[in-house]
């Protein structure tokens, strides 16, 4: 009768490369609150610059209006990728296990 | 800077002219005027213009100061009499005819002064569209917001 | 107190920006009213031309707020609802002094030339003022 080996405890795997950990997250959600706050950044910004127009302390009236419209486009476009993400978010939520 | 101070500008070059319209009107109304209260007859006179800062806020004028640049609307400072002979003319029956029988009319030049009017009229008017232009460029900036 | 009030839609929905743009849109209103009034009475003996006041409270308030704002919160502005912003006021009515030696101190080209910036300035305060409000309709509608 052979010795039953003693059965050791059971080896842990070798060890395998825990992922790697760098100091900044640059998930997608980030990037959008990124652009978010920017967005927000520009439209107070234009807003101030419409302000300073019509109380009379600013004359140039083409930078308050390209400062609005830039920041409308930049509204809009985040707007549009809310948009997209709510959709792909509702798709996959009627997607069958 | 901006367009409302090229309608001040363009404003005050139209006051201007218009200065000079009156002038040269007051010139050709007394185009053959012998006796004025001095005397004698009535000198020709003309418009003084000079440059003239456009009143502006206090932080443009610290603004345009450091740039170096300055922008001039134009000012009437003066309606001056001009220089040169009356001229004269023999007519003893006149009441205004000295000893020898001569007159002394005013020194204008009536083909001079309608010349002066046009170019003054051009001036108003180059001036009004100074304005109109500006006016337009403000809206079309304002065109932008669809 | 009307339905918007009671919802707290003045306070919330609308921005300072909003407010201080309707009330110059009144103020530009008022202007172009008594400069009409200055043209009208181009040729009548001794009449004084008027000039109307804009709110010096108000765009020293704004000329403070905006370097504040670089640094803090927008929404946050106390000195600005001191300033009249929310009461009715109408806006100050000055004579112009009489000029010494000048006969005529009503010059219609500068009236004119008035009339011709507040009626620009008054474009430019309703398109702005319509920009604002189409932004929060798209905040809101938001579904394209």
């Amino acid at each position: 009768m052979n010795s039953i080996k003693q059965v050791s405890g059971i080896h842990p795997l070798p060890n395998t490369r825990k992922p790697q950990t760098t100091g900044k997250t640059t998930g997608f959600a980030d990037a959008l609150k990124q652009f978010a706050a920017g967005v927000n950044e520009e439209l107070q910004q234009a807003d101030g610059k419409m302000e300073e127009f019509a109380v009379g302390k600013r004359s140039d009236l083409h930078e308050v209006v390209v400062a609005t419209e830039k920041a409308d486009i930049s509204f809009k476009l985040l707007l549009q990728v809310r948009n997209k993400l709510l959709e792909a978010y509702q798709e996959i939520m009627r997607m069958q296990v | 800077m901006g367009l409302m101070k090229a309608i001040d500008i363009a404003t005050s070059g139209m006051t201007a002219q218009r200065a000079r319209v009156n002038v040269i009107s007051m010139n050709l109304a007394n185009a053959n005027t012998t006796r004025t209260a001095d005397g004698k007859p009535y000198r020709r006179k003309t418009v003084v213009f000079e440059t003239n800062a456009i009143p502006e806020s206090f932080d443009e004028a610290m603004k345009n100061a450091e740039s170096g640049q300055e922008i001039y609307g134009v000012k009437v400072t003066g309606i001056v009499p001009v220089s040169g002979e009356f001229k004269k003319v023999f007519d003893p029956s006149h009441p205004d005819a000295d000893k020898q029988g001569y007159v002394y009319l005013p020194n204008v030049n009536l083909v001079q002064e309608m010349v002066s009017l046009l170019n003054a009229n051009r001036g108003y008017e180059a001036n009004a569209a100074s304005v109109r232009t500006a006016k337009e460029m403000a809206l079309r900036a304002l065109d932008l917001f669809r | 107190m009307t339905m918007s009030d009671e919802l707290g839609i003045n306070k919330t929905l609308f921005d300072r920006a909003t407010k201080i743009l309707g009330r110059t849109l009144d103020y530009r209103v008022e202007n172009q009213r008594v400069i009409a009034g200055n043209i009208a009475n181009i040729d009548t003996p001794g009449y004084r031309p008027k000039k109307l006041e804009f709110d010096e409270e108000l765009r020293r308030a704004v000329e403070k707020e905006q370097i504040h704002l670089r640094k803090t919160d927008g929404k946050h502005l106390p000195g600005l609802q001191q300033s009249g912003m929310q009461g009715e006021q109408s806006f100050l009515l000055k004579t112009e002094p009489g000029s010494t030696g000048g006969d005529r101190s009503l010059d219609i080209d500068a009236e004119m030339a008035k009339m011709a910036k507040n009626n620009l300035l008054y474009e430019a305060t309703v398109k702005m003022l319509s920009k604002k409000f189409d932004l929060l309709r798209e905040a809101i509608e938001g579904r394209r």
